[in-house]
């Protein structure tokens, strides 16, 4: 799931990791909401609300979701700072690292929550910015290792992906591409985990409280085990073609093109949708 | 403009933003001592979203009956006076008397104000507006017909 890099990833891989960190961010968005009263995976209301707020003029929550989504943007940062720069030898340890700084974060709010939180509104506002901070990690380690394909925190440019893969399988030509049908199982899978993840969330979360985001916690630790187990931490435990291509096909791991986006075969323009 | 130049634009302008943001959250009064002290209720408007056959003018104030038939089940429709006491503590008052003791708890980035009963009862109120002076909660009502009720409170002294 995280161990493979951009075009050696396989739908399979994206697939898994997609569903299950979506479901991971669903359930913290929904369990942030009910807990601390706001949402905590989709910025894009956060940056409606930062303006909503310079408009009446209310500077002290400006700050606040100005900070809030500061920390999203920095968490994604982080993530791709660590997949970007880290030793490409161990790339299993480099986007294990900013997952297991989800998991921190995220087992921070929970224990914080459960034993030492007082309700107070600064308590509120830094444990936000923690869960915050976590999906930015999160969302940044998705999108950046699957070339911008899984982005699991916030719904808003899947469902424009979902729309136009559906309009463009309105067309034969277009429906008969096995990338094209990928992609839409890809894209409602993550769809749906995520509401699941809420509903889940939603279900549970009055009855466990803070404890809900241990759950959430255990859930990624699955993820990141989930490669660990089976290959170890270093990217040499890949099959040898793999590597092979990774050296060939990848140019986004050497010198100063890292971070440039692969020249990925285009069926349409359609398909380079924003996201 | 050197296009090598535009990333650390961004990011210093991100971080001076932040610099910014973070000495006005420090610098700033806390919302949750602003709200300390007592503050009087001047008004309750009901401003409805689905037309209804009774008469309830959009924006209008709510006369007495209309106001306890709304706020049926509700505390609060029965204090005049709110007291934001430290520690949480709220005490509504009506005709000068005591008449409940709840725990407040603002959320969210401090629009919302929640207030909990001894039998661990619940109401939310969103924060419209909270100033030195006056402070505006809103809650969403289904009574009657989908509807917003907005009650306005005056400040009577400062921290209780």
């Amino acid at each position: 799931m995280l161990r493979k890099y951009n075009e050696q990833r396989t739908i399979g891989d994206n697939l898994k990791l997609g569903v299950l960190s979506a479901f991971a961010a669903g359930m913290t968005n929904v369990a942030a909401l009910v807990l601390f009263f706001s949402f905590a995976s989709n910025i894009t209301g956060h940056f409606a609300i930062l303006a909503s707020e310079i408009a009446n003029g209310k500077w002290y929550q400006v700050a606040v979701v100005f900070l809030w989504v500061f920390l999203f943007l920095l968490g994604s940062f982080i993530s791709n700072l660590f997949v970007i720069h880290g030793d490409k030898r161990r790339r299993l340890l480099n986007h294990a690292l900013p997952l297991t700084m989800e998991i921190l974060c995220l087992v921070g709010v929970g224990y914080y929550g459960h034993f030492h939180y007082t309700e107070t509104l600064m308590e509120t506002e830094l444990l936000v910015a923690l869960l915050l901070f976590a999906m930015g990690l999160q969302n940044g380690l998705t999108a950046s290792i699957s070339n911008f394909a899984v982005k699991t925190t916030h719904l808003t440019g899947l469902t424009t992906d979902l729309a136009i893969h559906l309009s463009m399988a309105t067309k034969k030509f277009w429906r008969e591409k096995p990338e094209v049908r990928q992609k839409l199982v890809l894209l409602t899978s993550i769809a749906v985990a995520y509401i699941a993840g809420g509903i889940v969330a939603g279900s549970i979360t009055s009855h466990f409280q803070y404890k809900v985001f241990f759950f959430i916690a255990s859930l990624l630790s699955g993820v990141l085990l989930y490669d660990v187990v089976r290959n170890g931490l270093s990217v040499r435990s890949q099959p040898s073609g793999a590597r092979r291509a990774l050296r060939t096909r990848t140019t986004r791991s050497e010198g100063p093109e890292a971070g440039q986006r692969l020249p990925i075969p285009r069926m349409a323009p359609e398909l380079s949708s924003a996201s | 403009m050197n296009r090598d130049l535009l990333p650390f634009l961004v990011t210093g302008t991100m971080l001076v933003l932040f610099g910014i943001a973070l000495s006005v959250v420090l610098g700033t009064s806390h919302p949750e001592r602003r709200l300390l002290g007592q503050w009087k209720e001047v008004s309750w408007t009901y401003e409805k979203i689905d037309p209804t056959p009774l008469e309830v003018t959009t924006g209008s104030s709510l006369g007495e009956e209309l106001r306890k038939e709304i706020t049926k089940g509700l505390v609060i429709h029965e204090s005049e006076t709110w007291r934001f006491a430290p520690g949480s503590e709220l005490i509504l008052h009506k005709n000068g008397e005591r008449n409940d003791t709840l725990q407040w708890k603002l959320k969210g980035h401090g629009h919302m104000l929640q207030l909990v009963f001894g039998d661990a009862h619940e109401e939310v109120y969103q924060v419209r507006d909270l100033r030195e002076d006056e402070m505006v909660l809103q809650f969403n009502n289904d009574m009657i017909a989908r509807g917003v009720v907005r009650i306005v409170l005056k400040r009577v002294t400062e921290h209780a």
